[in-house]
């Protein structure tokens, strides 16, 4: 057996055919935000992570339709080629309206911006302090980097100080990551306390917002806007593949002229650039959730139900109310059970497994959407419900 | 080394038995093949040890070490320094 024939048995071996059929579900769109047809039946769905229900919002799709039909498909190079179209300026400048800061860069992914600019503000000296439960796009970012890496408890403030004083000597090198919702419990980090500290070490802080993008803010730019403590933050990541509705990644800082950082950026330099259909979307999603700030109201509305039903049934929900609404279970083969109980009651939602989910545990993972009608909602609770009876 | 870092190794193995307490777990194993910790409970397992040994260990170390053994000396040498 050779490298790839081995990997292939191992992994056969590894993953029960139940396991492998759930990898395969597939979701058939039916021209709304959150409703689907999944194994054959119409559901609502309720794990997209499209928090403001803009995948089907006139403005986008026109804004799209505009831009592939005068600028072809694909920009068929990087950004530091021919790859930079006017679209990808403008995108850049709406980002920089949007979060009024002096910097923007646009990438392909979320995981890209977080690769690249892990990667590019720090080499071999570099020290990275990461939140336990980051997202795998920064602990790769921080695997290529090069840099030394440390990660604190999460959400633990006393931890991170307790690590960031003994690694006072070398504070000029120190990048703290943290996020603004973690993805799987849906909790945010204490980021006042978190940039108390940060300041007073001198160091470096960095925060991916890409559940809070749009959805934490008085404007929707996230966790930083909602706390406070932009000023504080040297560089926001985000991805337009939440709420934006279409896909890419994003870095934004106050910092003049961070952008010139651009060229250590692996990520940004070697990889081709958003087509413009994308770029246009992206572009705007920001109009749209700067002028429709009801969205927003309306997701925090249906997060409240949801959370308050299940957490009233009983269920073992997250720590703080969210439009991601985790139920934790213990048995991996109960939640497999539950989810298919949830489809049959016509909700689909996301199953997190172990080694996915920590500690042995499993997960039945929400995300709602500003597009979720009370009714909808409704309908999620009676599954939970009928589940738990 | 690695027979000097008694203290560390006898450490690590109880708290490879607080994380894992059905295994019969020895200094020579593999931590993850034999003894079987997930990925996570390896992470969990530093995190033990960073508290007890009031150090800090970096992930990257953690490629270049399979048995607890390997693991008590790369503590070993953290608390030294
Ligand atoms: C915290 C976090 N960062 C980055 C990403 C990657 O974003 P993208 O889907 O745009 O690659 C995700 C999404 O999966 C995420 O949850």
């Amino acid at each position: 057996m050779n490298l790839i024939e081995r990997r292939i048995a191992d992994n056969r071996a590894a993953f029960s055919d139940e396991e492998e059929s759930l990898f395969g579900v597939t979701i058939e769109p039916m021209g709304s935000p959150v409703l689907g047809r999944c194994q054959g039946r119409e559901v609502i769905l309720a794990g997209t992570n499209n928090y403001l229900g803009l995948t089907y919002h006139p403005e986008l799709m026109q804004a799209a339709e505009a831009a592939l039909h005068d600028h072809g498909t694909g920009t068929t190079g990087s950004r530091m080629a021919n790859g930079t179209l006017p679209h990808h300026v403008a995108l850049e400048d709406a980002l920089k309206k949007f979060y009024d800061a002096p910097s923007a860069l646009a990438f392909t992914t979320g995981f890209q911006a977080n690769l690249g600019v892990i990667a590019g503000l720090c080499d071999r000296d570099g020290v990275l302090l990461l939140d336990a439960d980051c997202h795998a796009s920064i602990y790769d970012g921080a695997a290529l980097s090069g840099a030394t890496v440390y990660r604190f408890r999460h959400n633990d403030v006393a931890d991170l100080e307790r690590k960031l004083k003994r690694l006072q000597d070398q504070a000029g090198n120190v990048l703290v990551i943290v996020e603004g919702i973690y993805s799987m419990l849906g909790d945010t980090a204490p980021l006042a306390e978190i940039c108390d500290v940060v300041q007073s070490y001198g160091v470096a802080l960095m925060v991916d917002e890409a559940h809070s993008f749009g959805v934490l803010g008085a404007t929707g730019r996230g966790l930083a806007q909602e706390c406070g403590v932009e000023d504080q933050v040297d560089v926001v990541v985000g991805t337009f593949s939440k709420s934006a509705a279409c896909v890419g990644g994003f870095c934004v800082s106050r910092k003049h002229d961070f952008s010139l950082l651009r060229r250590d950026m692996r990520a940004f330099v070697f990889s081709a650039s958003l087509p413009p259909s994308v770029v246009a979307t992206a572009t705007a999603a920001l109009g749209v959730m700067a002028a429709e700030p009801e969205r927003r109201k309306n997701l925090w509305h249906n997060a409240e139900r949801l959370y308050g039903a299940l957490a009233n049934m009983g269920l073992e929900v997250g720590p703080e109310i969210s439009p991601i609404v985790a139920v934790t279970l213990n048995d991996p083969e109960g939640a497999v059970t539950a989810w298919h109980g949830l489809l049959d009651k016509g909700v689909y939602v996301n199953l997190v497994v172990p080694p996915a989910a920590p500690d042995g545990k499993s997960l039945l993972r929400c995300s709602l959407s500003a597009a979720h009608t009370d009714e909808h909602v409704n309908q999620m609770i009676d599954a939970y419900r009928s589940i738990v009876a | 080394m690695s027979e000097l870092a008694v203290l560390e190794r006898d450490t690590i193995l109880r708290f490879v038995g607080e994380i894992a307490p059905d295994v019969k777990a020895s200094s020579k194993d593999d931590i993850q093949d034999t003894i079987g910790l997930s990925s996570i409970q390896v992470l969990e397992l530093i995190e033990m040890i960073e508290d007890e040994f009031d150090i800090l260990f970096p992930l990257n170390d953690l490629a270049d070490i399979r048995t607890v053994d390997e693991l008590a000396a790369a503590v070993k040498k953290l608390r030294d320094v």
